[in-house]
């Protein structure tokens, strides 16, 4: 990809998406790729968020609120016990690092104020991959290239990463199966696959 | 003593009469067609003013448009990388979209229809209604139907 800041001999976009710099400061100086077009929110087709990302999911918009999808066996509470609750059950367990272990995935969960704003998911290279709201996916190199304290609306309010959950990469392997095996069955019958989505309204 | 002489003149019959019945009048003879103009100016100033009133609140219906696309678009710019959606429903211009109440919903309806933005905590702000089965919540696309129905049941879109 041809990019305003391309330097020699590396593959750093540096002016590719200047809406997701203006509105986190870090990002460019830290390095990123774009990986997706841009969503939109629902009930846009195909719309997905940064916690479904997270999750290994692209077909969810998922967040604690109101009449949007949320996993039944967490509360719908905008807290940093009930993201984990949500990912405890995917088979993640809360860690104290970033740091890249070979056995295991790892993602970050970003929080402002004590309010859980963003997640992020690991590679298996070291780097990062988000869904920044309804924007496009990108691969940042750093976790901190979303660090952002606002003010909003003009600068992104992510707050810093503050908690680090990680899974067995054969758990991993194994939710991943069992989340594929969903989404076909929901694709065919849309009741079935809202079962795991629409409670605890 | 003053005398005074006055010329004796003797009336003719045709003066009398000239006296007692003067000639009609230019408004006398056009009685009719004045009365018509009446009728006529009358309905041209209610014919005006229902003009005026048609311009006034058709002006207002555009400016009502106008103010929520540009809300809209502003909010969709403001907000395009928040994932949290208390974040997306707390920012500002969301909030002046809520405020402008029922009037608004004809273009959130629309706009739901053909941009699919996020207007259900929008509408069901202003409306206090899920028109939806509480199944149906967090399926999108049923909500949006919903909403939609709902809508053309209301004549609004």
């Amino acid at each position: 990809m041809a990019a305003l800041g391309e330097t020699e001999g590396t593959n750093i976009i540096l002016a590719a998406l200047p809406q997701l710099e203006y509105s986190f400061g870090k990002l460019a100086a830290a390095g990123y790729e774009k990986t997706s077009e841009r969503t939109g929110y629902p009930p846009s087709l195909g719309s997905y968020n940064c916690i479904a990302w997270a999750a290994d999911d692209a077909h969810h918009f998922m967040w604690p609120a109101p009449d949007l999808e949320w996993p039944f066996w967490s509360p719908r509470i905008e807290s940093r016990a009930a993201f984990v609750a949500a990912f405890k059950w995917l088979g993640y367990r809360v860690c104290n690092n970033s740091r890249v272990e070979f056995w295991f995935h790892k993602v970050a969960l970003y929080e402002l104020a004590g309010s859980p704003k963003h997640m992020a998911r690991q590679l298996r290279d070291g780097t990062w991959t988000s869904k920044c709201g309804g924007a496009e996916d990108i691969t940042h190199y750093t976790l901190d290239a979303l660090e952002s304290y606002g003010p909003s609306p003009a600068k992104g309010e992510y707050g810093r990463a503050e908690i680090y959950m990680k899974r067995f990469i054969l758990v991993s392997w194994a939710v991943q199966f069992l989340q594929w095996l969903e989404w076909k069955l929901e694709s065919a019958w849309p009741h079935l696959g809202f079962l795991i989505w629409r409670k605890r309204q | 003593m003053l005398a005074c002489t006055l010329p004796n003149i003797e009336p003719e019959a045709g003066d009398i009469k000239e006296w007692h019945e003067p000639a009609p009048s230019w408004a006398m003879l056009h009685r009719a067609d004045i009365d018509e103009l009446k009728v006529a100016e009358r309905a041209f100033a209610r014919a005006l003013a229902a003009a005026h009133r048609r311009t006034t609140t058709g002006s207002r219906i555009q400016d009502l448009k106008s103010h929520f696309v540009r809300l809209a678009d502003e909010w969709s710019q403001e907000t395009g990388h928040i994932s949290s959606a208390s974040d997306l429903i707390g920012n500002a211009k969301y909030q002046q979209i809520i405020q402008l109440g029922w009037p608004a919903i004809p273009y959130l309806l629309d706009d739901l229809e053909h941009n699919k933005r996020f207007w259900f905590p929008a509408l069901a702000a202003i409306t206090g209604l899920r028109p939806f089965d509480s199944s149906d919540a967090s399926n999108y696309q049923r909500m949006t139907e919903a909403w939609l129905r709902w809508g053309r049941r209301k004549g609004l879109i």
